[in-house]
């Protein structure tokens, strides 16, 4: 894959405001069509999706829920770009890191911060084995890792329904899905009665620390430069498999550990397909934040906002919950076409 | 038991070998069709929608080839000429499809599940004279319908378009090489989105006889990941499509096994069967590069 999706440095710092929401205004046009198409006001669509989402201390908590799992996915997607690496499997790194941390997190009974950390710990490590695989297949064999990541993807999210159904499977429930974690597992909550717990701060502190590492380090400026030219920065003697693998190594790391917040924090357990593409939906953020790690969080929030918001806009107003899959479809479409947002991919 | 898994693998067969055809000649044309589960999604329920409008099955598959035409030859356009990334815009263009095809479910029948319109005429099943004679599979194949047969005229048109005809040289001129091409004069981005038609009618066809004929009804999540694979077979033999259709079909049989046998072998661990055009793709790109003579 000789794409490289990296905004170009010249161009990035003044690029207008107008290119930047232009995924979202077209996402929120669609949608619009789409909810004019069910009969009802776009008009008061969005009123009431504003409103489900960030009217009341309750809705906000939710949305911010919703939201925190993105913002990881969303860095975690963003390093490998940044790199020019193609990581589509950050999916995959989620599902393996909340599937690791049900089980560590329900078999052990250790006091709460040991075993949070064991998990979390445990989490992170197989979400960086599962981004390892492909960083090394390309950097060592040159094994296009858009295949190997979106094919990646569905053997991990098999293997672990197969694990959790063959071995793990909690008696009693009606979905597919492992026993409840321990009670003193579960993340500290934020804002009490709400499901937000203290991962939302982990994740802002996580997401500045990679803004000024890709910023201000020396290895954050050799993922930059390889991925805004590979060539070049081989000619500058830096080692170019070593940043792939570093990518990826970091990409998958983060998207593990949002698999664990999210199981310890939102789920309480693994269930099979409960994690509702949030690895896959990280793209879609980070392409909205245009690969910018601050702008990841404004980028996660209008999403988890129609995440959060969704549901209960289904209940009130019967549009259905596919009008925000349009959307997000929309945006991840939009984002990538020059035209619109300006030139900062190139072949 | 054997005829059983012979017919199941005869029926899903389509359903696969079509979009892998579409995928492999967009791949030869230089772009990697990450839209083709949403093309088979799209091609299932517009499909079904006219086969119970028309009252023919037949016609619904016609609309269908028609729409998907429509659809791959737009995927391209923003691919080639919109040069927006193929991969993103793909899987963009899956997350619409699922979403479009939920709503026109609640939005046409009100049903969130499935949508199984009674009475449509099906398809006509017919055998080939010569083949009823056969003593074992003239039985088995003894009432297919069109589009079964038309696999394999198709993959021969295929391979004999790709070898023997000027479109099919421009075609693999704009894949090998689309500077050179563009060069010599070839229209790179019109070829592509050419290319593109073809793809998106051969998917939606796909789904369509996965609709309309196969299953007798249509829900958002009955292409199972059916894109994918035909990916899968396509990077299996990016440079043979017969080898690619070989893929498939095993894909196809693999699929059929596991589909008969789950209910008399409950210890088979399905969801690790269902993963094996995944791991094997990935594990044959891995072996073909790990072979590779040239240094890197």
């Amino acid at each position: 894959m000789t794409v490289s999706l990296a905004p170009e440095t010249s161009r990035h710092a003044n690029w207008s405001a107008a290119a930047a929401l232009a995924p979202f205004l077209v996402a929120l046009l669609v949608g619009a069509l789409a909810v004019i198409w069910t009969g009802n006001s776009p008009f008061e669509f969005y009123a009431l999706l504003t409103r489900e989402a960030f009217l009341g201390v309750s809705r906000v908590g939710a949305t911010l829920t919703s939201t925190t799992p993105l913002i990881f996915t969303g860095v975690a997607t963003l390093i490998a770009f940044r790199a020019g690496v193609f990581n589509i499997g950050v999916e995959g790194s989620f599902i393996a890191g909340a599937f690791t941390a049900a089980i560590v997190g329900s078999s052990l009974d250790l006091p709460g911060p040991v075993q949070i950390s064991l998990a979390m710990l445990a989490a992170s490590a197989v979400g960086l084995v599962a981004g390892w695989v492909p960083g090394w297949l390309k950097a060592r064999l040159g094994v296009d890792e858009v295949v190997t990541t979106l094919m990646g993807n569905f053997v991990v999210a098999g293997v672990v329904a197969w694990l959790v159904s063959a071995y793990f499977l909690a008696p009693g429930t009606g979905n597919v899905s492992t026993p409840l974690v321990m009670p003193q597992t579960r993340l500290p909550s934020l804002i009490p009665g709400t499901q937000l717990t203290i991962s939302l701060i982990a994740a802002l502190a996580m997401t500045v620390a990679v803004h000024y590492w890709l910023r201000r380090s020396l290895s954050g400026f050799e993922v930059r430069m390889v991925g805004s030219s590979a060539r070049f920065a081989w000619a500058q003697g830096i080692s170019v498999p070593g940043v792939i693998i570093y990518s990826m190594v970091l990409s998958g790391l983060i998207g593990g550990l949002a698999g664990g917040a999210f199981t310890l924090g939102t789920l309480g357990r693994y269930v099979v397909g409960g994690g509702a593409n949030l690895g896959f939906n990280g793209i879609a953020v980070a392409l909205l934040a245009r690969l910018h790690p601050i702008a990841v969080v404004p980028s996660a929030l209008v999403l988890g906002a129609l995440a959060a918001a969704g549901p209960s806009v289904q209940l009130f107003m019967n549009v259905p919950l596919d009008v925000v899959r349009i959307m997000q479809g929309t945006i991840m479409i939009v984002a990538v076409i020059p035209v619109l947002v300006g030139r900062w991919s190139k072949a | 038991m054997v005829e059983g898994l012979i017919l199941t693998s005869v029926v899903l067969a389509p359903a696969l070998v079509y979009t892998t055809v579409g995928g492999y000649l967009h791949q030869r044309a230089g772009v990697v069709n990450i839209a083709l589960e949403g093309l088979i999604v799209m091609g299932g329920l517009t499909g079904m929608l006219a086969a119970d409008g028309l009252d023919s099955a037949l016609g619904g598959i016609g609309v269908a080839v028609g729409a998907g035409a429509l659809v791959g030859w737009a995927f391209t356009l923003v691919v080639s000429r919109l040069k927006g990334n193929e991969i993103i815009v793909g899987l963009g263009f899956n997350i619409l499809m699922l979403g479009l095809a939920g709503l026109v479910l609640v939005q046409s029948f009100g049903t969130r599940a499935s949508y199984r319109p009674e009475g449509y005429q099906r398809l006509p099943g017919f055998g080939l004279p010569f083949l009823e004679d056969v003593p074992f599979l003239g039985s088995l194949l003894a009432r297919q319908d069109l589009v079964v047969w038309g696999m394999i005229p198709a993959v021969i048109a295929a391979v004999w378009v790709l070898s023997r005809t000027s479109w099919g040289l421009r075609l693999r001129a704009v894949g090998a090489d689309a500077t050179s091409s563009e060069h010599l004069g070839l229209s790179v981005y019109g070829i592509r989105e050419q290319v593109g038609a073809v793809a998106g009618a051969l998917s939606a066809l796909a789904g369509a006889h996965l609709s309309i004929a196969v299953v007798g009804l249509f829900s958002a999540g009955m292409s199972a990941g059916r894109g994918y694979i035909a990916l899968a077979a396509v990077y299996f033999a990016p440079r043979r499509l017969w080898l690619a259709v070989l893929a498939a079909f095993i894909f196809v049989v693999v699929d059929a096994l596991q589909i008969r046998f789950q209910l008399r072998l409950p210890w088979l661990p399905v969801q690790l069967v269902q993963i094996l055009p995944y791991l094997a793709v990935i594990l044959a790109l891995t072996f073909s590069k790990l072979t590779r003579k040239e240094p890197r």
